[in-house]
């Protein structure tokens, strides 16, 4: 089971809107390489997992993602917070706005919704630790691409911190995995 | 003794992110003694802030063990509030989340683990 903590993992207290930002931010909540597809991915590949450290990693991992997955949210609920309908209009958030009012809805920065078909859980450890480590690596590179777009520091700093997490989860998900390969070479069955 | 509630959230928070990161580590490295240690302090550092944070300004978690004169875990701020994340003036804009020594976010994280893996990605992309 799991307990909530009424703190982020890491601050953010955003002073100016800028839904334009808040759209490309959007696709770290429910787009394809987002915090909700890690967070599924590996909460759900975790039952199959042959040994202790995956499924340690990966029970561990898939939480914070989803801690991960309320700091994207927080963003994009600040950036967007008492627009008015010129503001809306102007920024380029009509389309968003129209089925979601200032609601937070898992979808990518081009509006298609979330989807199962961005994760994959294939019994393998193998199969499903490679996919971990690209998966990290995928979200780091969008995490990337949002600081190329965004100036401001009250962003930026949380999405350094997020960033900065990926590269952390790729490297435990890179031991785990030549643990794998260490007991596949020692020709022990899984 | 700190007792403005952004500087103890931030305490709170420093120590729960070491724990997080030392979680992972020990999760691929259990017979590090010295991570065990560390996460020990750490454990212990944190229950008493988390007391002292409850005592002074409401429940952060279910089941906490101070006693709660009235119900206020509804009407305390709410994480993705702007009052939830207030910024201390005259200290840093931003959290300095990672060890009590100072330590980034990014350094603890690699404390012990300079594998492949991670290096090769730290030298990316200039931001």
């Amino acid at each position: 089971m799991w307990n909530y903590e009424k703190m982020l993992q890491y601050p953010i207290k955003i002073k100016n809107a800028n839904p334009k930002l808040a759209k490309f931010i959007l696709t770290q909540y429910g787009g394809p390489n987002g915090e909700l597809g890690a967070s599924l991915r590996y909460l759900s590949q975790r039952y199959t997992m042959p040994f202790d450290e995956a499924k340690g990693v990966l029970s561990d991992i898939g939480t914070e993602e989803l801690g991960h997955l309320e700091m994207v949210g927080t963003i994009v609920h600040q950036l967007t917070r008492n627009l008015t309908p010129e503001e809306v209009k102007r920024q380029g958030f009509g389309e968003y706005y129209v089925d979601h009012g200032l609601g937070i809805y898992p979808q990518d920065a081009g509006g298609t919704p979330w989807s199962a078909a961005s994760m994959a859980s294939s019994g393998d450890v193998i199969a499903d630790l490679q996919e971990d480590l690209a998966a990290e690596q995928k979200a780091r590179a969008v995490y990337d691409n949002i600081l190329r777009l965004a100036d401001d520091p009250d962003v930026r700093e949380p999405i350094k911190f997020l960033r900065e997490r990926e590269v952390v989860h790729f490297q435990r998900f890179g031991e785990v995995l030549r643990k794998a390969q260490d007991m596949q070479g020692k020709r022990k069955f899984f | 003794m700190i007792v403005s509630r952004t500087a103890l959230q931030n305490e709170l928070r420093e120590l729960e992110f070491t724990l997080k990161d030392l979680n992972l580590y020990l999760d691929t490295h259990p017979t590090d003694l010295s991570a065990l240690t560390e996460y020990n302090t750490t454990s212990n550092k944190r229950d008493v802030a988390k007391t002292h944070y409850e005592k002074l300004y409401g429940l952060m978690e279910i089941g906490s063990n101070e006693e709660q004169p009235r119900w206020d875990w509804i009407s305390t701020a709410w994480p993705w509030e702007e009052r939830a994340n207030e910024v201390d003036t005259g200290s840093s804009e931003t959290c300095r989340i990672g060890a009590a020594d100072g330590r980034t976010a990014g350094e603890v994280g690699d404390m012990a683990g300079k594998g492949i893996y991670a290096e090769a990605v730290l030298e990316g992309v200039e931001l």
